[in-house]
């Protein structure tokens, strides 16, 4: 299972991270991607308010796998993965700890007092790009 | 900046905040004979208070944003603003002043009351003249924590007002009042 793309969006859906791994598509379908899935996310949430904060597999696109994780700080992290021989719930387990990763970093990020994030601007920090590389190139 | 007492870390925040740069702030010698004696006098110009009251709760609305990020619950989802201000009584309070919010009132439209009855940078505060002018001098130092839960209720995606008043050292009320968007 390969990772196509981690992004991660506001909760009014305004993308603020979106990186894509590997070639295959153009980064504009997975922007496409990313905003089809926060009503999905949104739809979850309504359904089950008091759940985990893994949404779990939102939907399948042709050959790729859309997982959501809805922080409670109104960011949703949505990934974009490819389809794969393993049973749903490995592939649940792995991608939950990909998003764990990812929210992890993204608080380190925020928690620095020099890096001030507004609303609707794009996250532009040097060591968070590097963890989300690491996550992208690991092979699962 | 060493502060051995609450007068000098007065003195040098307000200094270091450099509000005006054409008043410079003086700190006066204190003269024992006073009856205010150990506490700063505080400028009276109620525009200048005005102002450090926006900086120190802008410092602490940025303070609550990155708190409310680090510290969210990982487990489980915050529901509703009352999850959300239960959170901010127990895991943060907890967290900032080893201990939690005595009493939380609400009328289940908006208004929330916190009330500390030891509040952790009041119990080594005291005055000569009196309750009253020791609760108005120590102001200040609680414009800090209304920015704090401001910062981290909006982070929830709750904008509100956050008010606090002192009716007498070391006891301490926050008022949030939840603004809707509509």
């Amino acid at each position: 299972m390969k990772l196509h793309c981690i992004a991660i969006l506001n909760r009014d859906g305004s993308p603020m991270y979106l990186r894509s791994f590997g070639e295959q598509q153009e980064e504009v379908q997975f922007y496409y991607v990313a905003h089809t899935a926060c009503d999905v996310i949104e739809e979850r949430i309504a359904q089950q308010p008091a759940g985990d904060l893994f949404v779990g597999q939102l939907q399948t696109v042709g050959d790729m796998v859309v997982h959501g994780y809805a922080m409670n700080t109104q960011q949703w992290i949505v990934v974009v993965s490819s389809v794969s021989t393993e049973s749903a719930g490995m592939r649940n387990a792995r991608v939950k700890e990909v998003c764990q990763s990812v929210h992890a970093a993204f608080v380190a990020m925020v928690c620095n007092p020099f890096d001030e994030l507004g609303r609707g601007e794009q996250i532009k920090n040097a060591r968070f790009e590097r963890v989300i590389e690491q996550l992208g190139q690991a092979e699962f | 900046m060493s502060t051995d007492s609450p007068t000098s870390a007065m003195t040098q925040l307000l200094s270091a905040l450099s509000l005006d740069g054409k008043r410079p702030i003086e700190s006066r010698q204190v003269n024992s004979e006073t009856s205010n004696a150990g506490w700063l006098e505080l400028p009276d110009d109620s525009e200048l208070m005005e102002q450090v009251f926006v900086k120190l709760e802008a410092v602490g609305f940025r303070v609550g944003r990155r708190l409310a990020e680090r510290f969210a619950p990982v487990n489980r989802r915050l529901v509703d603003t009352l999850d959300i201000v239960k959170f901010v009584c127990k895991d943060i309070w907890m967290l900032l002043f080893n201990r939690q919010i005595d009493n939380l009132k609400t009328n289940h439209r908006g208004i929330y009351v916190l009330q500390d009855n030891k509040f952790k940078w009041f119990l080594r505060m005291s005055g000569n003249s009196g309750g009253a002018a020791a609760a108005r001098h120590a102001q200040p130092y609680i414009w800090l924590p209304c920015g704090i839960i401001r910062g981290i209720l909006d982070s929830f995606g709750v904008s509100t007002v956050v008010v606090a008043e002192t009716l007498g050292l070391p006891q301490c009320t926050f008022q949030i009042k939840v603004v809707s968007d509509e």
